[in-house]
């Protein structure tokens, strides 16, 4: 990486650092996995940064794919109970964002409930605002199976019980 | 108001984030490690080197640096007992070990590693600072191997001194100059994204992007650069691992093992800030580096992490010029 690559390279992340890290969180549900994950897919960008022609497209598979591996790995491990639940993660550097606070541990809940490629599906097309094709070209499945993906996940994510309300709420006029 | 459920759930996404923020630190450390991998193919610069050298001159010169003082006693001369503590046996093994290799002979450095897992070469031209970088990856373009010039020739290189207060003031003034490119590098970059801001704030803001290095941050990480260096002689690398021996901080493994599993000794030195700790792993036999990395200290209940690693396989010499690139199928 030469001084132009390296000020592309940190460009790049202060415009796109906030929207990694928030898709990290949702494809995690945790802080500090998602911190890891972040901060992974970063450093996998830097050190192929003058052979990606999408920064931003190269991000998403590759924290897809760390994502899957990881859930592979934890699935071939005995389950470990958690003590306390960690879904309260509002960042103490940020101001009052009492509506993400309350809003974000039960949807962060609820997604625990997809696999891994549902998950993944739901953030890249709902939150990320990707299409049908580019979510497809991205994980590499198809168009079809991203839409039936996507229309089950989300019919699941709304009988949740933690989501059920906020569905409702949120459709009311 | 959203009236579809994948409207809702989008809308739920986006309010349960908008408060996060991604963390400035991770970022800095990345960059930081991508400009320590520029400063290795462009390790010493010949104005850093020239003004490096005159402040040392002007440190030994003022008495701002002395060698530990020798009593005199009725005209002998009696030297101060010093103790070394283990690491800085350790590095003064190393030092014996480097200084006794034999300097290498041939035009070109022909350096074969791993860098974060991709098989690279890099052959560096020691008269003329020209550099080839060959890579084996997926989506390498044809248009590689990868050419720059610039980087040091072994006429700068050896102008790097052994006389340790001056390697280490050398050493320092390089840092410097290195901090103030990147402060350069960073206004560009503001300026494009904060058109109306004043030089002034620019400034102070891309100063502010800094990591903030203390004397000795700089003395370690720009000695662990030089000892990367091929061109660097087997005298400058015995005074390198000296300067390290006095650096504080400085942590030695002498039992370790590289990420390929050759013995090896590892320094490593947590930076002042806390946030990362560069480590190299050394040859016992010979002093060359075997494996540069960095890590990042544990964090409330965190195991320490590693951020990747360069991996060195081969350091040779040869006076047959680079033609083909040695991975294209």
């Amino acid at each position: 990486m030469d001084r132009k690559q390296a000020r592309a390279f940190e460009e790049f992340v202060a415009e796109s650092g906030d929207t990694l890290l928030r898709i990290a969180t949702l494809l995690t549900s945790d802080a500090h996995l998602a911190e890891d994950l972040y901060q992974e897919t970063l450093q996998r960008l830097a050190a192929r940064w003058a052979r990606v022609d999408s920064p931003r497209a190269f991000c998403r598979r590759v924290m897809h794919n760390i994502v899957i591996d990881q859930s592979r790995a934890r699935q071939r491990r005995p389950r470990e109970l958690e003590l306390f639940a960690s879904h309260d993660h509002r960042d103490p550097r940020s101001g009052d964002h009492l509506a993400a606070v309350e809003l974000r541990p039960a949807l962060l809940a609820a997604l625990d409930t997809l696999t891994a490629q549902q998950r993944a599906i739901v953030v890249l097309r709902y939150f990320d605002d990707r299409s049908e094709a580019q979510v497809a070209e991205l994980l590499g499945v198809s168009a079809g199976t991203v839409k039936s993906t996507a229309s089950r996940a989300v019919a699941h994510l709304r009988a949740q019980p933690g989501l059920t309300a906020l569905f409702a709420e949120t459709q009311t006029p | 108001m959203p009236v579809i459920d994948e409207d809702v759930l989008r809308e739920l996404m986006h309010r349960s984030t908008d408060d996060l923020r991604a963390p400035s630190g991770v970022a800095a450390g990345i960059v930081t490690r991508h400009r320590r991998h520029r400063r290795r193919v462009q390790v010493l610069g010949i104005a850093a080197t020239g003004v490096a050298a005159a402040t040392a001159v002007g440190l030994a010169a003022s008495g701002a640096v002395r060698p530990p003082a020798a009593s005199h006693a009725g005209g002998a001369v009696h030297l101060p007992v010093i103790h070394l503590t283990a690491a800085q046996q350790a590095l003064y093994k190393l030092s014996r070990a480097a200084g006794a290799t034999a300097a290498p002979a041939g035009r070109y450095a022909v350096v074969t590693l791993t860098e974060d897992g991709v098989q690279t070469t890099r052959v560096i031209d020691s008269v003329t600072g020209n550099t080839w970088i060959y890579q084996l990856a997926r989506g390498v373009p044809k248009t590689w191997p990868e050419y720059r010039a610039g980087s040091p020739t072994q006429a700068q290189t050896d102008s790097l001194p052994t006389d340790l207060t001056a390697l280490r003031a050398a050493l320092i003034a390089q840092a410097k100059q290195d901090q103030a490119i990147a402060i350069k590098d960073a206004i560009a970059g503001l300026k494009v994204r904060e058109p109306k801001a004043s030089a002034q704030q620019l400034a102070k803001q891309a100063a502010r992007q800094q990591a903030v290095q203390t004397d000795d941050d700089m003395v370690f990480e720009q000695a662990t650069d030089a000892l990367w260096n091929p061109l660097v002689s087997p005298a400058q690398r015995a005074a390198i691992y000296k300067v390290l021996a006095a650096t504080p901080g400085v942590v030695v493994n002498s039992s370790a093992r590289d990420s390929t599993g050759r013995p090896a000794i590892e320094v490593s030195r947590l930076t002042s800030n806390g946030f990362d700790i560069p480590e190299t792993f050394q040859d016992p036999g010979t002093g060359a580096v075997l494996e540069t990395a960095f890590s990042y200290p544990a964090h409330a209940g965190q195991v320490k992490s590693q951020d990747g690693s360069d991996v060195y396989l081969s350091v040779t010499r040869t006076d047959t010029p680079p033609t083909a690139n040695p991975y294209r199928r």
